[in-house]
């Protein structure tokens, strides 16, 4: 269980480089998902769930104005809840499926409640500007400034209370859930990798809707058959 | 030897105190650290009003007493850059480097003025940003992340190592690089240099339409492999409905969408096909 504390230190850290403009993309759903299996000690299942999540969202573009829904916690809850909920039962392996669906159904409603808490903040927090003026005007540049580095905490706990807060309450749900509905009928949902990343592959289809890149999408599309079709 | 001689064009002209007392190499490379550290948190208290204009200060902070000639004209100088900011990510550090740079020549009597650098920092800072934004957001990113997903169906990590040597090359290059460049050329930077920037911009958007097309095919022959026809049909109706989505739903809820009618679909199908077989 210990290692499992370490999950909202992780959505601290992502939540910092995704919003602080760190922006190493180590936040990126596929790393934050490797990254949680890495502290869990399944690097491979983490990995999985969080690059699941990335392929349902490839190809979304952050519109001006539009704020993109936190997917770098995302990314960690999915890994985390796949990892911890399979653990803290005796999973038999026909609720597989439904865990992985319940764990991205997590991370999707983790990941828009993260968007919500960082519009509440941008929308309120204008008043550290007003402060830095203020100490400007007063000469003390350096307090002006500090005003500034004090927001990077403010990301970190964000991102710390909200992946807690799934881990926490996430795990015991989804176990009870599983507990509850699983059986046979839910066995087919073990395919849910193969047809979820086809969303993404629409969304990308629909960035390359231009006269060059839509020939060079085909090419790249018919090419794998050809080479398919050569290796029998 | 010119290479030497241009560098230390770019290190000395932004940094020289007014009374033109030459700085030690270490100083300036110190106090230009100073600025790079701070470019990485330049959007951290991004707010609705001034957007990033009290992290641009922040980026501008170390230099403040150095540019100015009085303790009022310092107060004068960092209110003029609280104001409203955005230039976005990828190429702020830019314009943040053009200020220093005009700022440093103001500082040592040349005739720059404050509203001269404001039109230019709001100038550039509309057109970097578009071109910066396309660049990443439409265009590297999503190849990178097309290739660590092609990787990921396979069960690699190699691909995620590529997407990130790839992207973060870009990234520092461009925050790095550009804060450099900034500071080197000032307001030359626009015009033609802004037309040179991202000269790969073709090239990476074919690779990011190609490797679109591969990764679309390989998630058909893995559906294929996973459970025949009826996996490539529902394939195909995810990605046309991904589409038919694009426009009239946010992606939260198109993705939401798509995802529960996939699971209701696995789920349903055995016994619909076991009825009616």
């Amino acid at each position: 269980m210990i290692p499992a504390l370490f999950i909202p230190l992780l959505g601290g850290g992502v939540a910092v480089d995704n919003r602080s403009s760190v922006r190493l993309l180590i936040s990126q759903p596929v790393c934050g998902g490797l990254l949680a299996g890495l502290v869990l000690g399944n690097p491979l299942e983490g990995f999985l769930a969080g690059a699941l999540l990335q392929m349902i969202f490839l190809g979304m573009i952050p519109v001006r104005g539009i704020a993109a829904p936190d997917l770098p916690l995302g990314g960690v809850v999915a890994g985390a809840l796949s990892i911890l909920a399979q653990r803290s039962m005796n999973v038999d392996p026909t609720a597989k499926g439904l865990i992985l669906f319940l764990s991205l159904a997590a991370a999707i409603i983790v990941a828009s409640a993260g968007r919500a808490a960082h519009r509440l903040w941008e929308s309120r927090s204008y008043f550290l500007t007003e402060g830095a003026l203020r100490l400007a005007g007063a000469g003390r540049f350096r307090l002006a400034s500090a005003l500034h580095f004090s927001t990077v905490p403010v990301h970190f706990a964000i991102g710390f209370a909200l992946t807690a807060g799934a881990v926490l309450g996430g795990v015991p749900a989804i176990v009870r859930i599983v507990e509850a509905i699983s059986g046979k009928w839910c066995d087919p949902l073990r395919s849910l990798p193969v047809l979820l990343p086809f969303i993404g592959a629409g969304a990308l289809l629909a960035l390359n809707l231009t006269r060059v890149r839509i020939v060079l999408y085909l090419a790249g599309f018919c090419a794998v058959f050809l080479v398919m079709f050569f290796r029998g | 030897m010119e290479n030497v001689r241009r560098e230390e064009a770019v290190w000395t002209e932004a940094g020289n105190a007014p009374s033109g007392a030459r700085h030690s190499r270490s100083a300036v490379l110190k106090e230009h650290g100073n600025a790079i550290w701070r470019l990485f948190f330049i959007q951290s208290s991004r707010n609705e009003r001034t957007l990033d204009g009290l992290g641009l200060f922040a980026v501008l902070e170390p230099f403040l007493r150095r540019w100015a000639h009085s303790r009022e004209n310092a107060k004068a100088v960092a209110r003029a850059h609280l104001g409203y900011f955005n230039a976005g990510l990828y190429l702020s550090s830019m314009v943040a480097g053009v200020v220093v740079n005009m700022e440093g020549r103001r500082a040592r009597g040349e005739p720059v003025t404050t509203e001269g650098i404001d039109r230019v920092a709001t100038a550039l800072s509309s057109v970097l940003a578009a071109r910066a934004n396309y660049f990443f957001d439409a265009l590297l990113i999503p190849l990178g992340l097309t290739i660590a997903s092609i990787s990921a169906i396979y069960g690699s990590y190699i691909g995620l190592v590529f997407f990130l040597v790839l992207y973060n090359f870009y990234h520092f290059r461009s925050r790095i690089g550009g804060y450099c460049k900034g500071v080197e050329l000032g307001e030359g930077v626009g015009g033609a240099f802004v037309g040179r920037l991202f000269r790969e911009e073709r090239l990476v958007a074919g690779c990011s339409a190609f490797a679109s097309g591969v990764f679309a095919a390989l998630l058909f022959v893995q559906a294929r492999s996973a459970g025949g026809t009826a996996f490539v049909v529902w394939g195909a109706v995810a990605i046309a409905s991904a589409l038919a989505l694009e426009k009239k739903l946010s992606r939260v809820w198109s993705v939401t969408a798509i995802l529960c009618a996939t699971a209701l679909y696995l789920v349903v199908y055995p016994f619909v096909y076991t009825k009616f077989r």
